[in-house]
């Protein structure tokens, strides 16, 4: 481990602010008022930047940052605690989602926190046009405090870099999956500091049959391309992209919901989504490695690259290790949730569902006292991020409790 | 089915020619065996079963060599795949990707490595004639040091060098020419025709480039080049297959530079340039080009994913497989060479894939 007064040159790696000035920016209280009018100055902006219209991760986030849902967000943050953040946040964000470093530093700074965050060493244009937003309104005399606690780096891999960024923060979130954490962790933080670690997740959709069946053409329409969203943005690559489709209803109603269903999606999914050859290849590789990893005989058959589902009938799982992408979903029907309880590992992230009451869900969840699941939402919100992400609570984690008597 | 089917089965395509004949023909003569081949796999290699399974293939109603499954060219890196014995594993040939950490591992029983010397042969023999003449390697010796473990580098080396005698070795363990080794050979040998070997980019990088920068004259006009391994690694150098014949034949003087297409997977599959510069699969082995969005055979022209097919691996379930290579078919039985079968060219890995091919196991430092 890098000793701590060693300092590597950090100016090179800078892109936006200082990291000397950010490791020493005091923490303030979670949903400051400053916070809340600078993002819904970096909202309205980006709105109305041409170059951002290209991209609906970008709009999405200008968006989510937009002063009414600031002001929801801290209007459901009920809180009879006095609450503080812990002073710097160290983020390191995922290099293949474009938009993601700056909702990390969104909750960074809405928790109390001053931030330093490391963007993708990949170019994306969205992290340019974000950062200019930033930039251009930290100018302003009102948010010069503000100013003070934000700082964005850019480096290639460095263990000396990230480690020395590490022993100055009071919270590290690590973005990434599996193998990032476990190189990152190698890394020390100091005692007192917290840790917020994404890990690999999958997650699930759960359709009933029987209200699928009753819903008119519009309103199936309207679900498939809801679904179509949550499967096929990102390649189905997100952890809460679903992986495995579960119906619960008769044989014979499901067996008719598919139909309608898939080809529905299918045909959304035929006029707007790209299957390049390498991920036709990739697909097929992934989709021949689950054929030899699962021990549950499954019957599959496909007539082209574009959807495969493949039924799957192993009540014991095994899914969670077999990582599907490009439009392959596992598929199977339930009479009962419990059916599916050994399907639902610590790693699954999302369920998101239709037809099914909320609190059938909740039940299913606490009677079979699961692990897994930190999201119930309806199909199409799949993606949505927001401060409570992952079974982390950020601005709780971000920010410290007092307790004064 | 066992083994023993499978290769007396194989001695009758020994007993062929690998181009006369025509597609009817080599089909009718082709997809019996291929199916012989499958069964046995799933036979004989649990994880190949599971994939037959998992698809619902009946491998006794194939119809056509186009509907026979194939497997991704991945999966050997990502499984070990074997339909022998670990007891009767004779070599096991390696190819590392780019990626650097996982490896294919192509697991050869003895039969499988002696028939693919003989088809080697037998296309060699036809391309070039059947004369053994002596070799210059373009490479080190220390490629094929390891004799029970070998990269697909120096696999290529070993089954190319028992097509020619008296080996030469061009470079030394740095990669730097041996000139005078060199021109020691080429006095020796000055009134014969040469066989040079080597991988496309040893050949440009560490025998053409110092040549040229050297300005060296070697007498090569009565020696014919024999390529392959790929061309990504020139590609940031812009050097194309014209371009590289043509520096070869300028620099070097070597009228006949034929580039092979062929992979550590498949180690039985190549398909040889003839005179007219068009890549020809031959009765061992088989090519088709598949469109992505659903893998239905391309037409003729038509550019896709190549699946290649060889009648040779008991050793391992390698007989039919879908490389990441992109390509088309250029035309069958109508080659003006005069030889039948379908020929082909291929463009270049598919973009962003994982690089494969015999070449990508020695990393130099640019």
């Amino acid at each position: 481990m890098t000793p701590m007064n060693t300092h590597p040159n950090l100016t090179s790696i800078e892109v936006l602010g200082s990291c000397a000035v950010a490791f020493g920016a005091p923490p303030i209280a979670p949903y400051d008022a400053r916070v809340y009018r600078f993002l819904g100055e970096l909202s309205a902006r980006l709105m109305q930047n041409v170059a951002a219209k290209k991209f609906p991760d970008l709009i999405s986030f200008a968006y989510w940052c937009r002063k009414s849902n600031i002001a929801k967000l801290k209007s459901q943050f009920i809180d009879d605690q006095i609450r503080i953040g812990r002073g710097v946040v160290f983020h390191i964000t995922p290099s293949n989602v474009p938009v993601n470093f700056a909702f990390s530093y969104v909750f960074g700074i809405l928790s109390g926190n001053s931030n330093v965050v490391r963007v993708p060493s990949r170019y994306y244009q969205q992290t340019d046009i974000i950062l200019g937003a930033i930039s251009d309104i930290l100018e302003l005399l009102e948010f010069r405090e503000l100013a003070k606690m934000t700082c964005f780096v850019s480096y290639p891999q460095s263990d000396e870099i990230t480690g020395f960024l590490s022993s100055k923060c009071d919270a590290r979130i690590i973005w990434g999956g599996d193998v990032a954490i476990e190189n990152i962790r190698k890394i020390a933080i100091p005692h007192r500091a917290v840790e917020v670690a994404f890990s690999d997740r999958y997650s699930l959709c759960l359709l009933n049959a029987q209200a699928f069946l009753c819903a008119d053409k519009s309103k199936i329409e309207l679900l498939a391309q809801k679904f179509f969203n949550d499967a096929f943005i990102y390649d189905q690559g997100a952890c809460s992209s679903p992986r495995l489709v579960v119906w619960q209803g008769s044989e014979a109603d499901v067996e008719k919901s598919k139909k309608f269903f898939w080809s529905a999606v299918y045909e959304i999914a035929s006029e707007h989504y790209n299957l390049e050859q390498i991920n036709a290849i990739n697909k097929y590789t992934r989709l021949c490695a689950a054929a030899i990893e699962l021990n549950s005989r499954t019957n599959f058959s496909f007539e082209d690259n574009l959807i495969y589902q493949i039924n799957f009938m192993d009540p014991d799982g095994g899914i969670e290790k077999i990582n599907m992408k490009y439009g392959a979903f596992f598929e199977n029907r339930v009479d009962s949730l419990n059916e599916i309880k050994g399907l639902v590992s610590p790693g699954c992230q999302t369920l998101t569902y239709f037809g099914v009451p909320l609190t059938e869900i909740k039940n299913f969840i606490f009677e079979c006292g699961l692990k897994g699941i930190d999201r119930v939402v309806p199909i199409g919100s799949a993606l949505e991020i927001g401060p409570i992400w992952d079974g982390f609570d950020l601005i709780r984690t971000l920010s410290r409790v007092i307790e004064f008597r | 089915m066992n083994k023993e089917a499978i290769l007396s089965s194989i001695k009758q395509f020994f007993a062929t020619s690998p181009y006369v004949l025509e597609k009817r023909l080599r089909e009718d003569f082709c997809l019996e065996h291929y199916l012989r081949l499958s069964r046995y796999h799933y036979s004989n290699c649990e994880k190949y079963r599971k994939i037959i399974d998992f698809f619902g293939v009946n491998l006794q109603t194939i119809s056509s060599i186009e509907l026979l499954p194939f497997i991704p060219v991945r999966l050997f890196k990502e499984f070990d795949l074997l339909s022998v014995p670990n007891s009767e594993i004779f070599k096991t040939i390696t190819s590392s990707g780019t990626s650097g950490q996982s490896v294919s591992k192509i697991f050869l029983d003895r039969e499988t490595a002696v028939s693919q010397s003989t088809v080697l042969a037998k296309i060699v023999g036809n391309m070039f004639g059947n004369k053994r003449r002596p070799m210059l390697v373009i490479d080190s010796s220390s490629v094929i040091k390891d004799r029970k473990l070998f990269s697909a580098r120096g696999a290529g080396i070993l089954g190319f060098s028992m097509l020619g005698h008296s080996i030469e070795y061009a470079l030394d363990e740095n990669m730097e020419l041996r000139v005078d080794a060199i021109n020691d050979f080429l006095k020796k040998y000055a009134d014969q025709e040469i066989l040079l070997f080597g991988f496309t980019f040893m050949i440009w990088k560490h025998f053409y480039k110092p040549i040229s920068q050297l300005g060296l004259r070697l007498p090569l006009e009565r020696s014919f080049l024999i390529h392959g391994g790929g061309w990504k690694k020139l590609q940031a150098e812009s050097v194309s297959n014209f371009d590289f014949k043509k520096a070869l034949g300028v620099q070097c003087g070597i009228k006949r530079v034929s580039n092979y297409y062929g992979m550590v997977e498949q180690t039985g599959s190549i398909f040889m340039e003839c005179e007219f510069g068009r890549l020809h699969s031959s009765i061992y082995s088989d090519i088709i080009v598949r469109r992505h969005l659903d893998f239905s055979s391309c037409a003729i022209g038509e550019e896709g994913i190549i699946q290649t097919l060889s009648v040779l691996p008991t050793g391992y379930p390698g007989h039919s497989i879908l490389t990441e290579d992109i390509g088309r078919i250029l035309g069958e039985d109508d080659c003006p060479c005069g030889r039948k079968g379908k020929y082909f060219e291929i463009f270049g890995r598919v973009a962003d894939a994982e690089v494969r091919g015999c070449s990508d196991t020695y990393e130099y430092a640019s």
